[in-house]
Parts: C-alpha cells; structure tokens; sequence
C-alpha cells in the first residue's frame, strides 16, 4: 500500500499510512543503523525507538527536506545517543574487545576475517567518526549530503574521514 | 594469511550483517502494535490548537455583551429584568468561565502528549 504525505497529516489515514511506510522503508533504516551500532538486538532496540520517535514527531515534519532524509535523522541521531550510553567516550580500548568478541560468536555476523577485522576497526572510532566513515564509505554518500544531515560542515566531515581511515589502516597493520 | 585491507576501493558488495528469519516481515506488525499502545491519538496541529480557546473567547465576548445589554436595559424594567439581569449575567460568566477551563484543559492534555 503506497503513502502519502498528505495522508500521513491526515489524522484519519495517518495510522495505516504509517504502517504503510514502516513496511517500505525498515530495510532501508535498519541497514543504516546496524551498520552503526553492528548487533541486530541493538539494531533492533534503534530501530523501534527510530520509528516511535518519527511518530511522535510527524507533525514537526515540516517539508523541508525529504521524509527519508528526516528519518534517516532521527535513525542517526538515535543509533548515536545508544551508543553514547553505551559506553563512556574514553573507553575505546574495552570497546574494542567487547565489539570484537560479540561479533564473533554472533549468529548474525556473517562476514571473513576481513570483514570481521574491519568491524573491529570500526568499533574503536570514536562515534561521530563511526557514522561518517560509515556513511562515506560503505553507503558512498556525497559530503554535500552528509553535511546537511548531520548539520555539520563539508571540510570538517572530510577530515573526520581522513582520521578515520589513518585509524582504520593503523589498526590493521597492528593486527598483521 | 595476509590481513590487508584496501579503503581506497570501493566497500565491498557483501553485507556480513544477517538478521533473524522473517525478522523483516513481521516487524512492522509488532512496530504498530506498539505504537498503538504507546501512543494516544497524534496531536493537532497548527491553528486547530487555538480553536477551543478562540471559541471560549467568542463565548466569553458574547456573554460580555449580553450583561452589558442587560444592564442598559434593566434601568427601565424594574424588578423583574433586575432578577433575570442579576441570574442571567451569573448564568452565563459561569457556562463562559466553565468552558474556558474545558478548553484549557484540552490545550493541557495536547501538551502532555506533544512532543
């Protein structure tokens, strides 16, 4: 069943439209957020509270920018506060470990020891790096787009990738 | 075995993430479910928020006039008119005053559920 915006203001047709682009669209969002927070049951937990949020906020959605794009917002902003609590932001090295066991022995981690070591990599950035690289790299966003996103300048986006990936390459050649 | 990894190629195609089976299909039942629960009716938006308080204003206005209309004319009515300006003009500041508060009230629960 399609939506429509029109029918997502109208209190009448807003729950079924709603359900409509929750079907349509969760692949889409929980892929960008597993890749943040990288286990599904905290994929899962993001994902919900994502979808309550964009709910109880529908009628400050104003139109400005597409209702992907609005979502995708709050779907970062979320998977960023999880991990904020998550962890205390200097403890980078118990994150690590912790990222790098669960994974592992994770049945819905399905990658090499490649994939698995690049996950790990990931897992020890710092969380807005964690988001950027992702974004850049796996999903190729173009800084224009990231930057009106996350409401954060192109120049500093691209130096939060450059760091990133200096972490990124550092940490494989002290696992070689 | 050699662990090298290339950022400056493309990512690769293969998503190592995996999720539960049918975890896809049935998520958005279980996620309307709960919002169902969690949430009372959305709440309006806009200008529909003022209109129990413009009305309660309109009422009040009206009821206003009516003692003043009252009042005027109750100066050549005697007693009477005295009795129904006196039991009218009470009447209606209590039914204005009673709507307000309705109104208010109303504004106060779409705060609570405002986000």
């Amino acid at each position: 069943m399609p939506y429509t915006l029109e029918q997502l203001r109208n209190p009448e047709t807003r729950y079924e439209a709603f359900g409509a682009m929750v079907r349509q669209l969760t692949p889409q969002l929980y892929g960008q957020i597993r890749r943040i927070v990288q286990y599904h049951d905290d994929a899962d937990d993001v994902l919900q509270n994502t979808w309550l949020k964009a709910w109880q906020n529908l009628d400050s959605f104003r139109g400005d920018c597409l209702l992907t794009t609005w979502l995708y917002r709050i779907a970062l902003n979320e998977s960023l506060s999880f991990l904020q609590k998550q962890h205390p932001a200097d403890s980078l090295d118990n994150e690590e470990g912790e990222a790098g066991r669960t994974l592992e022995s994770d049945p819905y981690f399905d990658g090499d020891e490649i994939e698995l070591l690049l996950q790990k990599a990931i897992a020890t950035l710092p969380d807005k790096q964690r988001i950027v690289f992702n974004l850049r790299y796996f999903e190729e966003m173009k800084y224009e787009h990231m930057s009106r996103l996350l409401d954060t300048s192109e120049g500093a986006l691209k130096a939060s990738y450059h760091l990133a990936v200096k972490k990124i390459e550092q940490f494989f050649r002290e696992a070689d | 075995m050699t662990r090298t990894f290339n950022l400056s190629q493309p990512a690769p195609k293969h998503d190592p993430f995996k999720v539960p089976e049918g975890y896809f299909e049935t998520f958005a039942d279980r996620m309307m479910a709960r919002i169902a629960l969690a949430a009372p009716a959305a709440p309006v938006s806009g200008w529909l928020r003022w209109l129990p308080l413009s009305g309660a204003a309109c009422v009040a206005a009206l009821s206003l006039l009516f003692v003043e209309v009252a009042a005027v004319q109750g100066g050549s009515l005697g007693e009477t008119s005295a009795w129904t300006e006196e039991s009218s003009g009470t009447s209606y500041e209590e039914q204005a005053y009673d709507y307000m508060m309705m109104a208010n009230a109303n504004i106060l629960t779409d705060y609570e559920t405002d986000y």
